[in-house]
């Protein structure tokens, strides 16, 4: 088991701009680590600069408390799966699982051992003597992990592993992954762009855009209190409601149009902020509550849930998930209640208000 | 009144036969400009060499007599076609191989990511934009025993007057050695493009392995440019049982026939000679080496290809 630190890591292709800026975690040794981000904002370079596979910048990568910066991949000790998995075609799946090991001073008796141990372990004992191409994509994503398993290093790197999956298979190989990864009790780095695999699989995450790190922290700290509005809405599926609002004494304005009345956890001090509200906090009124009423304008019905599309003002649409299956029809007028404290309150410039929670500044400007 | 119905086939049968037939006929029609084009420059050129080698032939061309075999009877006994046959297989052998592992050579350094790669890249596929007649005449001038630049180099380290066109045991290399770099672009070109196709997610994995660049010559690029090798190879051994305008400008197949290859001995025969019989059938029997060889290569060489 090995520790992964980075310590103000930059990564530059063309030297002028950054594609990765001053980036700084620490990964702790059996953890299971997920980078997770939309496409384009620097996961997978992080974790190629991890593998040795790009250079980095600036900056210090240390795996096991020693820095690696210039060491070539095979002397860091790890594996790595790849998106495309990258098995080699013309070779056998015994052949693509030990492929390498003899540079590691395995003996032929050792590389079967442990090939029929990772085959195993991964249901692929029948199909070592076949062809990458005879094999089905979840097959072949399982002969991707065995490979990373039998050379017995501490860490193993993924990038989108199950992205070529279909969502079913996709959904079992995810827990399958997390299994072997306790089992094993290897540091994973995980990348992944799905927020339900980041949500569902991490210890602790890392939330990224544009190559800078926006939120670090298990992944129900980061669901309940999302450092800024790209955090939350990243975060969840739906994602958290957001809307623009004027704070006029104790009531929240929304648009000029629609006025909530709130008694405490009023942001102090701000006139403008932009207001969070997860989509399971909007429930239909109970008597007694103070409602209010809003024109449904889509209703999704999934079975277990009903996700309720209402109109917060002309222009702003925001979602309310209720479980269960509800009746509710298009045009209908709900009266609906937030709960106070469910309220979550941004600055203008996107950052959260009032928590205490420490988190990165993503824009780079300073909160004000 | 019993008279069978005339049986009538069920209105789609029909209908399904009418738009078959109309498919076939547009297929045709698209085809139709390059079977014309084929039909007349290969394949009644083809089938008219057949038919000539087996007859004698006047000084036109225009068969006279019916001998059946005995034109390949007579090749087959001759010394100067024998000798032929021996300067065609050690020209393939000369040229193909080397080609082949030149260019290999090449595409493998020129694949690397480096600064101003593409000028090399240019510079080893250049040979592909020449002429043979153009090279030729360069080569003959490099060739060239009293100003060529070879044998100014050659003089430097106290070799002198190297005859590379006029000496029989060495008119054949030089021949090879020119037919080579006349090569090299087309068949560097074609294993670069082979070098580029292959995933690069599979040379980075074999970097975390970490295995030597020699094993992984060996076990990833080679058996992933496999079915690119088998395509260059083939081409190139077909066109090289084919040269012939390197020869008839570099030495019109002397000294002593030492570079007098099959075609160069068909093209003498036919257009000096105006003996048209014998011409054909050397070409007869050219056209079946070359058939038989590719086929074997298809055969034994194939196994060892790994299409994805």
């Amino acid at each position: 088991m090995a520790k992964v630190e980075l310590v103000h890591v930059c990564k530059s292709y063309n030297g002028k701009e950054d594609v990765i800026q001053d980036l700084s975690v620490s990964i702790e040794p059996g953890e299971f680590f997920v980078l997770v981000g939309p496409s384009g904002c620097g996961k997978s370079t992080i974790l190629r600069m991890i593998a040795g596979l790009e250079a980095i910048t600036s900056g210090e990568l240390l795996i096991g408390g020693i820095k690696v910066n210039g060491m070539p991949p095979s002397e860091r000790n790890l594996s790595m799966v790849f998106q495309n998995y990258a098995l080699y075609p013309h070779l056998t799946v015994e052949q693509n699982i030990t492929f390498g090991l003899h540079t590691k001073k395995i003996s032929k008796q050792e590389q079967k051992k442990r090939c029929l141990e990772a085959a195993e372990m991964l249901g692929l004992t029948d199909f070592l003597k076949l062809k990458p191409r005879q094999l089905s994509g979840g097959q072949r994503q399982r002969v991707a992990l065995a490979r990373a398993i039998v050379t017995h290093a501490p860490i193993c790197l993924m990038d989108e592993p199950l992205s070529n999956l279909d969502a079913k298979l996709r959904s079992k190989m995810r827990s399958e992954i997390r299994q072997l990864q306790r089992r094993l009790g290897i540091t994973m780095i995980y990348v992944t762009h799905d927020q339900v695999e980041a949500m569902t699989m991490a210890d602790r995450m890392m939330v990224l855009n544009e190559g800078r790190p926006q939120q670090i922290g298990a992944p129900l700290e980061i669901y309940n209190h999302p450092s800024n509005i790209f955090v939350a809405s990243f975060i969840g599926a739906p994602p958290m409601n957001l809307a623009k609002a004027k704070v006029l004494e104790s009531s929240l304005l929304f648009n000029s149009e629609r006025v909530m009345r709130l008694h405490h956890h009023l942001p102090s001090s701000q006139q403008q902020v932009i207001v969070g509200v997860r989509p399971e906090h909007i429930r239909l009124a109970d008597t007694g509550d103070e409602y209010f009423i809003a024109e449904v304008v889509n209703v999704e019905v999934l079975g277990t849930e009903t996700l309720i599309t209402f109109e917060l003002t002309k222009t702003e649409h925001w979602i309310a998930r209720w479980s269960g299956q509800w009746n509710v029809h298009v045009g209908e007028q709900v009266p609906l209640f937030i709960d106070e404290t469910a309220f979550i309150f941004f600055h203008e410039d996107g950052q959260r208000l009032n928590h205490p929670v420490s988190s990165y500044v993503a824009s780079g400007e300073e909160r004000k | 009144m019993n008279t069978p119905l005339p049986v009538q086939p069920p209105a789609s049968v029909q209908i399904r036969r009418k738009r078959t037939m109309r498919t076939t006929l547009e297929g045709i029609t698209y085809l139709l400009p390059s079977l014309i084009l084929f039909s007349i420059f290969l394949f009644y050129p083809m089938l008219r060499t057949m038919y000539l080698s087996v007859y004698l032939t006047d000084y036109q061309g225009n068969p006279v007599q019916f001998v059946g075999i005995e034109n390949f009877v007579y090749l087959l006994k001759d010394v100067n076609f024998l000798q032929s046959v021996k300067a065609t297989l050690l020209f393939v052998c000369y040229t193909v191989p080397t080609s082949v592992f030149l260019a290999l050579c090449l595409a493998l350094m020129a694949n690397e990511k480096l600064k101003g790669i593409g000028l090399f890249r240019t510079c080893f596929s250049s040979t592909m934009g020449m002429s043979v007649a153009a090279s030729s005449v360069i080569w003959m001038f490099m060739y060239n025993p009293s100003i060529g630049v070879i044998n100014k180099v050659l003089s430097l380290f106290g070799i002198s007057d190297v005859q590379w066109l006029l000496d029989p045991k060495i008119a054949l290399v030089s021949v090879a050695i020119s037919t080579i770099w006349m090569n090299t672009g087309f068949t560097f070109l074609i294993l670069l493009g082979g070098l580029q196709n292959i995933d690069p997610s599979l040379y980075e994995s074999a970097r975390i392995a970490g295995v030597s660049y020699l094993y992984q010559l060996r076990k990833v690029t080679l058996p992933l440019l496999s079915p690119t090798l088998f395509f260059v190879t083939t081409v190139s051994l077909i066109h090289s049982f084919q040269t012939f305008g390197q020869i008839d400008i570099l030495t019109k197949g002397g000294p002593m026939d030492a570079t007098n290859v099959i075609v160069y001995s068909i093209y003498k025969d036919a257009f000096i000679n105006y003996n048209f019989g014998s011409a054909s059938a050397q070409a007869v029997i050219l056209f079946f080496a070359i058939l038989v060889v590719t086929f074997l290569q298809f055969k034994f060489g194939e196994r060892k290809v790994h299409y994805q």
